[in-house]
């Protein structure tokens, strides 16, 4: 490994700043998305529970 | 291009593209890693400093390009009204906003060994700080409007607007004495780097292209995410209404019954 010298700190913090930046917005991004995801499933099964509730047996709810 | 609007089309679409980018990004990175920080020679008056320049200037080129992005997505979202401009503007942004970020912060890092500051309130410097607060106002704005088809167009319009910004940015070290450096790449004469050290760099450049296009397609899925669970949401307090109205009238729907089922 190369010595930085004097400049190895600003190297290393440059490089881990843009590591944990994109790194993070990349998990926030996946984590948010599987949030969703989960929550809309969830609220679908929702949706149908209401629905058949919701029509008497016998009938339609059109 | 109408087709992409769909959101079971365009989740085929993005699981095509994802693997691919993501080899681009892999095979780009690897490289443009070991070269940039092991291999290149450091430079003559910067000495190793000038490795940062593998990170700061494809973050600022990732901000450019994609505030050009979103701009170009209000514009289709504008004029054609395609529904998933709108959405991919609105997904473009928070990524635009962590490269411009970033290259405002390793500019800094990489201000303080050679000019002996972080910051300096320069053109170059000053119009990207601007850049940054764009996109923090674009993405203030969506959140602060609850109809989301006006915030769209207010959003539009204020993200054409800031493509002003841009060729200041660009020709900013022209105009004004600055302490940042003129263009060395993307010049008409072309590049007056070194081939050592501009391999890298342009290794590094595509590595977070790829990456953006990755985060573009992800974070466009989870808009799509957003808006489902939003229609499920009315969707629920519609049917909460609908058995509550029942309820209350047992012989016979209520008149805001009939007009919400009709």
């Amino acid at each position: 490994m190369p010595d930085f010298g004097a400049h190895s700190v600003y190297i290393l913090v440059a490089y881990g700043l843009v590591a944990l930046g994109l790194g993070t917005l990349y998990v926030l991004t996946w984590w948010q998305r599987q949030t969703l995801t989960k929550q809309a499933e969830l609220m679908k099964a929702q949706v149908k529970r209401h629905r058949d509730t919701a029509t008497p047996s016998g009938q339609s709810d059109g | 291009m109408h087709k992409y609007a769909n959101p079971a089309n365009f989740r085929a679409l993005a699981a095509k593209l994802r693997p691919v980018f993501f080899i681009a990004f892999l095979a780009t990175l690897v490289p443009g890693l070991v070269l940039g920080l092991f291999t290149s020679p450091e430079d003559g008056l910067q000495g190793q400093s000038v490795r940062i320049m593998y990170v700061h200037v494809p973050s600022a080129w990732m901000g450019m390009f994609l505030y050009l992005s979103l701009a170009i997505a209000c514009f289709v979202s504008l004029v054609w009204k395609h529904p998933l401009a709108a959405l991919g503007a609105r997904a473009i942004a928070p990524i635009g906003a962590v490269f411009t970020a970033l290259a405002l912060i390793t500019g800094g890092l990489w201000g303080k060994p050679t000019w002996g500051t972080y910051w300096i309130w320069d053109g170059r410097t000053t119009s990207v700080l601007v850049l940054f607060f764009l996109y923090l106002g674009y993405m203030a704005l969506w959140n602060a409007m609850d109809d989301e088809e006006k915030a769209g167009r207010v959003t539009s319009l204020l993200g054409l607007a800031g493509v002003i910004n841009l060729p200041i940015i660009k020709f900013s070290v022209d105009w004004w004495a600055t302490l940042h450096q003129p263009a060395s790449v993307m010049r008409l004469d072309g590049p007056t780097i070194d081939a050592q050290m501009l391999t890298p760099l342009l290794l590094m450049a595509l590595a977070f292209k790829a990456l953006a296009v990755i985060l573009i397609l992800d974070r466009t899925l989870l808009e799509m995410e957003k808006r489902r669970v939003k229609v499920l949401i009315s969707q629920l307090g519609y049917q909460a209404d609908t058995r509550a109205d029942t309820l209350a009238a047992p012989l016979g729907p209520t008149s805001s019954t009939l007009k919400r089922g009709s």
